[in-house]
């Protein structure tokens, strides 16, 4: 299982992904990241919820109310322009970190 | 889902309540929700469910960060922390803290003077058996009472300290305003208690040269209902001056006050605008008096009619006790009747 610490700063740009498959809410997200990654890695609430409170201060993605859900309506999350520019650049940017990583942590070169 | 809910209760205790905390509160107990139901739609029983939601929950300081919570209070702020800026505002939880301590203060101070007045009844009517039960009662009375004093005063004033100089949210002084307002009765039967009381401790002193009570046993009766009327007088002086400091203290719009994202009608989210306002202005003071105004009137008029009670029943009844007695119970009155002096 992968740690939080180990996979900070990436956590924005995975919520970002999910979320360009079509909009969805908290637990949701949460279970496509566990499912997409075989339970190697499993998002927090509250980081979960911290990504959602700075992507929606950055103008990346956008909430509202869906269908009710236990006597509350279910916020869905929306990625917007900004977020998919933003998305696009944070996958450039890994991939040249990925080859940077490597360089020195990859066991076969 | 009351066991999430407390839970998350507890871990915001400490978070000054605004509207964009209790927003995360409530986004994280939807969450937290969906999750529980997940776990227990896999098979799994409600406390392994309650268990494995709260275990991988995270932490909640990362959120506090990403809403740019400064500085969860933790407890009661203290004097020092209110000093600087006033960036620290007192919550709901602080405030009922305090208040509860300001209630233990009131019961214990109140019970204490009403012990040490009742102790010279006691040995009023003891001191007509002989022997040193008298003497043992005043001792065990004064030391009693001068002991739940002391214990009250120390107690005290780790209590009111950080309150002091405090600001609060205005929900807490919104908070503050309405207990304030539901003590007026209780503290007003305690006035009016009170002081009937301490009228009706002259009662058995009079019926006694009628021959109805000997001398000792009026003594003891006076003293112990003035004793039943200095407490109700303190006590609900105290509690009621405890909900008036929060209620006319200074509001801090502190940075976690701004107004939470609404729902627009095209039902998309909006961040507002005003989330990083990061200063701390403060709202005028309210000054308000801590009892009520009719009493204010009777303020200049107290000390001469004590005096002219200690002059009368000094000099005319020749009973030098009760005049001196007069002046004391007088003077702890003064407080509680009046409010403190500025």
């Amino acid at each position: 299982m992968i740690s939080s610490d180990g996979i900070r700063g990436y956590n924005d740009a995975i919520i970002l992904t999910v979320l360009q498959d079509g909009d969805s809410y908290g637990y949701r997200i949460a279970q496509r990241i566990t499912q997409r990654t075989a339970g190697a890695y499993e998002i927090r609430e509250t980081t979960l919820y911290s990504a959602f409170t700075r992507l929606t201060k950055a103008g990346y993605i956008t909430a509202y109310p869906g269908e009710i859900s236990y006597g509350r309506p279910r916020t869905y999350y929306h990625l917007t322009a900004a977020g998919a520019a933003f998305l696009a650049g944070k996958k450039t940017e890994w991939v040249q970190v990925q080859r940077v990583v490597n360089q020195f942590l990859a066991e076969e070169q | 889902m009351e066991t999430l809910q407390t839970y998350l209760d507890g871990l915001f205790k400490a978070v000054p309540d605004t509207p964009k905390t209790r927003k995360a509160k409530q986004d994280l107990l939807d969450l937290m929700t969906d999750h529980y139901h997940a776990e227990l739609a896999s098979g799994k029983g409600p406390a392994e469910a309650l268990g494995l939601v709260i275990s991988e929950f995270g932490d909640v300081d990362e959120v506090m960060d990403a809403l740019e919570v400064d500085q969860p209070l933790t407890g009661a702020p203290t004097a020092d922390q209110a000093s600087h800026g006033g960036a620290i505002a007192l919550n709901e939880d602080a405030a009922e803290g305090f208040w509860a301590g300001t209630d233990r203060f009131a019961k214990l101070l109140s019970l204490g003077i009403a012990l040490i007045i009742a102790g010279l009844g006691f040995t009023a009517l003891l001191s007509t058996q002989g022997g040193p039960l008298a003497a043992v009662a005043f001792l065990v009375c004064t030391g009693l009472g001068v002991g739940l004093i002391i214990a009250a005063s120390m107690g005290y004033r780790d209590i009111s300290r950080p309150v002091r100089h405090a600001p609060v949210t205005a929900a807490t002084q919104a908070l503050a305003q309405s207990q304030a307002n539901a003590y007026n009765r209780p503290h007003s039967i305690g006035l009016v208690g009170g002081i009937l009381m301490c009228i009706g401790s002259l009662v058995p002193p009079i019926l006694s040269n009628y021959g109805d009570f000997t001398g000792d046993e009026a003594g003891a009766a006076f003293f112990l209902f003035v004793a039943i009327g200095v407490y109700f007088l303190v006590y609900t002086g105290i509690v009621a001056s405890g909900f008036s400091r929060l209620a006319r203290a200074k509001v801090a719009a502190a940075s976690v006050d701004a107004p939470a994202d609404d729902w627009t009608e095209d039902g998309e989210a909006t961040a507002a605008t005003a989330r990083d306002r990061q200063t701390a202005t403060f709202a005028a003071p309210r000054h308000g008096g801590v009892l009520p105004h009719d009493l204010a009137g009777l303020q200049p008029f107290y000390w001469p009619v004590l005096t002219t009670a200690f002059l009368f029943f000094g000099f005319i009844a020749e009973t030098w006790s009760l005049a001196i007695f007069i002046l004391i119970v007088g003077s702890l009155f003064e407080k509680p009747l009046f409010g403190k002096r500025k």
